[in-house]
């Protein structure tokens, strides 16, 4: 079995979005972000940090895609994966590790704000904020991902 | 079993606690200085190495006993973890996270970040040491308990049990 972890530094779940998009799950229409918000992101998104996995989904190739948010400790992060797949002798190319980079200063800001924000307050602009941030991610995502997916 | 000890560092309280269980350090008597400066791994771990899962040695229940640094984050550690074992299926009664940090002092503290942070192994070694030695009897203790749930397959009394799983939320019982 595959996997991918994709893990971002911001409190937000960048990362999640990004596995939205790797999985297809969204576009840059109001209405999939909505159904995302609505279906994953306002009950559980507090639940994402402290290297917390949340199961997104699966793709077509059956390779299964988790999120999590983690502020710091990247080099622990990948030593500890790495050490742990080796502990249970687990080919390490099953498990790929994504990091989702902040998409700049300020909207790494706005994404922490809004993190802290009662998701029925911060619900509209959560919205609005991953509709800023779509296109960043696509980026991401195509790059990091190594995985062509439509700019639809 | 794999036996994981986790601390701060992962130089020094988990390293300790690690050959206790390994029974290269005595169990009757605060070690010597020399014994405890010459064991395995002691004082020898970097920031680096940070999350890296070392082995350390196989004891005679069978158990694989390895120990690792995490810095102040034990919840990520215990998260990716359990996130790990959950994806690839592995049964969570097959590793055991065992927190040392408690019976790290503040000479302790300051021996480490002396000598790992610093660099300043002249100072820093024989203050750690000197902590190590101090609080060695807590360590014993703590992997005691360990022996404790692993000899008699059972769970701790609940006082016990309450303040392990406050530190290591991921063990579960059978």
């Amino acid at each position: 079995m595959k996997v991918m972890v994709l893990y971002s530094s911001s409190d937000f779940p960048l990362s999640a979005v990004a596995g939205a998009i790797y999985l297809k799950q969204i576009s840059h229409d109001k209405d999939s972000i909505v159904k995302l918000c609505n279906s994953t992101l306002t009950e559980t998104y507090r639940s994402y940090t402290d290297g917390r996995f949340q199961y997104l989904g699966e793709n077509q190739q059956g390779t299964w895609v988790v999120a999590f948010s983690c502020r710091s400790g990247k080099v622990m992060l990948k030593n500890l994966i790495e050490t742990f797949l080796e502990m249970y002798s687990i080919d390490s190319s099953h498990c790929r590790v994504v990091e989702i980079k902040t998409p700049g200063s300020i909207l790494f800001l706005m994404g922490e704000l809004l993190s802290k924000l009662p998701p029925a307050w911060g619900r509209h602009m959560q919205e609005k904020y991953i509709g800023i941030i779509y296109p960043r991610l696509v980026e991401t995502v195509k790059l990091d991902c190594n995985f062509q997916i439509s700019d639809n | 079993m794999k036996i994981i000890y986790h601390c701060y560092g992962g130089a020094h309280s988990s390293v300790t606690a690690a050959n206790i269980h390994l029974g290269n350090l005595p169990r009757d008597r605060v070690p010597r200085y020399e014994e405890l400066t010459g064991q395995y791994l002691f004082d020898r771990h970097k920031v680096k190495d940070t999350g890296k899962m070392i082995f350390m040695g196989r004891d005679h229940f069978g158990n694989d006993i390895y120990v690792v640094g995490r810095r102040s984050r034990p919840n990520l550690l215990c998260n990716v973890i359990s996130g790990l074992s959950e994806i690839f299926l592995i049964d969570k009664k097959s590793y055991m996270l065992v927190d040392v940090s408690p019976c790290v002092n503040f000479t302790m503290k300051v021996g480490g970040v002396l000598s790992r942070r610093m660099g300043l192994i002249t100072p820093g070694r024989p203050i750690v040491t000197w902590g190590t030695r101090r609080n060695y009897k807590k360590l014993l203790a703590e992997v005691e308990k360990v022996f404790s749930w692993i000899d008699q397959k059972i769970p701790p009394g609940k006082d016990r049990q309450k303040n392990f799983l406050l530190r290591s939320p991921e063990v579960e019982y059978n």
